[in-house]
């Protein structure tokens, strides 16, 4: 039988025939090539206990007996030899060796000559010694990485931050991580590494945090992760960055005892396909897992997200992303806030029929092109307020939410517009404790049945409340009547000019005609006291304030029932019971009047005016009384 | 196209509100009193573009 090679795989990496071969490295020691280009020299910290160590540097001048503390800084600099390399370089190889104990602490950094953020001169390292503790920033001591995993943020610092780090290192080999603790941003940076031996198991190592954040040049095959996580419990931005990953990366099948995988795959611009665990396991955290991964176009997700917490942003930006199955369940989840925003391709999305504990869904489905959506009504939570800020762009679907809600919002403005054009906000718990507006709906498809409805919707008893409305397709132009005469007590206001725009059913707003008037309570046969009040039973009202008096409560509408000329009684329905006013009191009441008949140079309106002068009147045919009786403001 | 970008801007919880007027059961922000009107009113201000409103509350300007 004749066997045939028929290609050569391309992107396996190879060691380059013109390097010095250091794929075999004898226990504890380090072997280390370092090419000479603009620069040559580095500085290497080894520690050995309180032993010592030797150190060959490859052009003839050999150390022994240096004391390897881990503190002491052993640098080399300008040298002659070296080997000559196809690319018109001299190679070094130098090696760490004769340690009398065994090697605990390895690191290098760029010569003392040279800025920090300049990158090394070293291509390839063999860690022959298998007891170092800890391997972060070993080839970048300056960079610095810290995440918050809920309150999703990440802050770097030193040199990774400008993409620096050891840009020359290509090829890295690990025999051992038996004693090794941390390999946090251990190679983060070195953007043309091509090639990581990592050993069989990840030994003691608890951290990989950034490992190999932003190494370009790395891709799946050329990597050999353990097949178990051993006791690694974080991974956060893993592979962030790694460009060149394709479709040939290899993890684990279980993800063992990681707790956060954040920022795990992000940004792996060319990934087009990852094979992930069946189970979430311990994972707690998933936040920008695959984050603008552009060209992944299948994933296949858990079908629980099991003890997962935070999921925000974890598929955001995924631009070709076509299928993605979420769990039946929310499970666990507390934030998917921008967690499928900007993923175009996926058309069809099913979220839970069940209720979670949702708190942040902020932007989750803010995305274009959406066909089909089920679920939102069971999104968020019936026992926390949840924030859906910005939660949609484009959408063509009437929304329902049920949860409790501190804020709503969708992400639209003049130009972009939403085809939103009803949405339902039915939790009367909500109590929209979010930051002003804590409804937005402009540039809304929403009609003035819509908005109306939607005000209705609002709860009552809530203070200091704002909802958007700007550019809503039924946010009326407002009539604005500059000098309108007003007469304390009278119900007809004079027009200085012309009275166009004006017309029947439209409610007025205005200095003494919308604005809030003084009574007082009693409590001896329930009264609410205004001389010639001017109100007829079935008007709706509300009271900004009480003082003293209970059994009412502020920004709630009331109809108005038993009126005389300056009293009224209260009632929660229309003709009904009135309510029982307990301890006499004062308060400041609320009644938007409406306009009754338009003359030629007078309004007669359905609220006699409470102050007498020359105001703007404004008048609009959207009952925004549904939602100012409660306290809120409208703006458009 | 020209965006006209005047009126009513407000700043608060990191976000920069804007309303061609305002209905509120305690005041009436309309353009047409902006001139006789004593601001901030509850927060808001009125500005004749967005950049002027950017630059008051100190937020960058695209």
């Amino acid at each position: 039988m004749r066997e045939y090679i028929t290609s050569k795989d391309p992107d396996a990496w190879v060691w380059p025939s013109d390097w010095p071969n250091i794929e075999e490295c004898p226990d504890n020691e380090i072997l280390i090539l370092v090419k000479d280009h603009i620069r040559w020299g580095f500085i290497c910290k080894v520690g050995t206990g309180t032993g010592t160590f030797s150190v060959d540097w490859g052009d003839g001048i050999i150390e022994h007996n240096l004391v390897g503390n881990g503190t002491t800084q052993f640098e080399h600099g300008s040298t002659t030899g070296g080997t000559l390399s196809n690319d018109g370089y001299l190679i070094w190889k130098a090696r760490i060796f004769n340690a009398s104990e065994n090697i605990t602490i390895w690191k290098v950094r760029v010569p003392s000559s040279m800025n920090v953020y300049s990158p090394m001169s070293i291509i390839a390292v063999n860690l022959g010694a298998a007891y170092i503790e800890d391997l972060s920033n070993c080839f970048d001591p300056n960079e610095t990485i810290d995440f918050n995993d809920a309150t999703p943020s990440v802050t770097w610092g030193g040199a990774g931050v400008n993409g620096f780090g050891n840009s020359d290192l290509k090829y890295l080999k690990i025999k051992s991580f038996q004693n090794c603790l941390s390999t946090k941003l251990m190679a983060s940076g070195c953007n043309r590494l091509s090639k990581v031996v990592l050993p069989s198991s990840w030994g003691s190592v608890l951290c990989v945090d950034a490992m190999l954040s932003s190494c370009y040049a790395l891709k799946g095959r050329n990597i050999n992760l353990p097949s178990s996580w051993g006791s690694v419990l974080t991974a956060r931005y893993f592979m962030n960055y790694c460009v060149s990953l394709t479709d040939d990366l290899q993890i684990p099948s279980s993800w063992g005892n990681l707790t956060s995988v954040y920022g795990f795959l992000r940004f792996c611009l060319n990934l087009r396909k990852i094979n992930l665990p069946k189970s979430w396991g311990n994972i707690q955290c998933i936040v920008s897992f695959l984050q603008d991964a552009f060209n992944l176009t299948k994933l296949v997700i858990p079908n629980s997200w099991g003890n997962v917490l935070y999921a925000n942003r974890a598929f955001n930006f995924m631009q070709n992303l076509d299928i993605l199955q979420l769990p039946s369940s929310w499970g666990n989840l507390i934030d998917v806030s921008l967690m499928l925003q900007q993923t175009p391709s996926v058309k069809d999305i099913t979220l839970p029929a069940q209720f979670g504990n949702i708190t942040k869904a902020g932007s989750l489905i803010n995305a274009i092109g959406i066909r089909s959506i089920s679920g939102v009504e069971y999104l968020g939570s019936l026992t926390q307020q949840c924030d859906f800020a910005t939660f949609c762009s484009d959408y063509n679907f009437p929304m329902v939410i049920n949860s409790l809600v501190s804020k709503f919002s969708i992400d639209t403005g003049p130009i972009v517009r939403s085809n939103l054009s009803s949405l339902r906000l039915l939790n009367q718990g909500s109590l929209f404790a979010g930051g002003s507006p804590q409804i937005m709906v402009s540039y809304s498809a929403m009609g003035k049945s819509s908005l109306e409805i939607l005000f209705g919707d609002i709860p009552n008893g809530l203070v200091s409340k704002t909802i958007a409305i700007t550019g809503a397709t039924g946010c009326d132009t407002l009539v604005s009547k500059t000098t309108s005469g007003t007469t304390l007590g009278s119900t007809t206001v004079t027009l200085s000019g012309t009275n166009t725009g004006l017309a029947s059913g439209m409610e007025v707003y205005g200095t003494g005609l919308s604005l809030a008037r003084a009574v007082t309570f009693t409590d001896a046969g329930d009264l609410v006291n205004r001389a010639a009040h001017g109100l007829a039973n079935g008007m709706k009202i509300s009271f900004s304030s009480i003082t003293s008096t209970t059994g009412i409560a502020v920004n709630t509408p009331y109809y108005v029932v038993n009126k005389t000329n300056d009293t009224f009684q209260v009632s929660l329905t229309l003709g009904g019971v009135a309510i029982a006013l307990v301890t006499n009191g004062s308060g400041n009441l609320i009644a938007i009047p409406t306009i009754v008949t338009v003359n030629s140079n007078n309004i007669v309106i359905d609220v006699p005016a409470s102050a007498t002068g020359s105001v703007t009147m404004t008048a609009g045919v959207l009952l925004r009384s549904i939602a100012m009786l409660k306290g809120w403001s409208v703006t458009n | 196209m020209i965006m006209e970008t005047k009126g009513f801007y407000k700043y608060s919880d990191d976000n920069l509100q804007f309303a061609n007027s305002v209905m509120s059961p305690d005041y009436i922000l309309v353009e047409e009193e902006k001139d006789t009107v004593q601001f901030p009113v509850d927060g808001w201000y009125w500005f004749e573009i967005e950049e002027e409103a950017k630059q008051f509350f100190n937020l960058p300007i695209n």
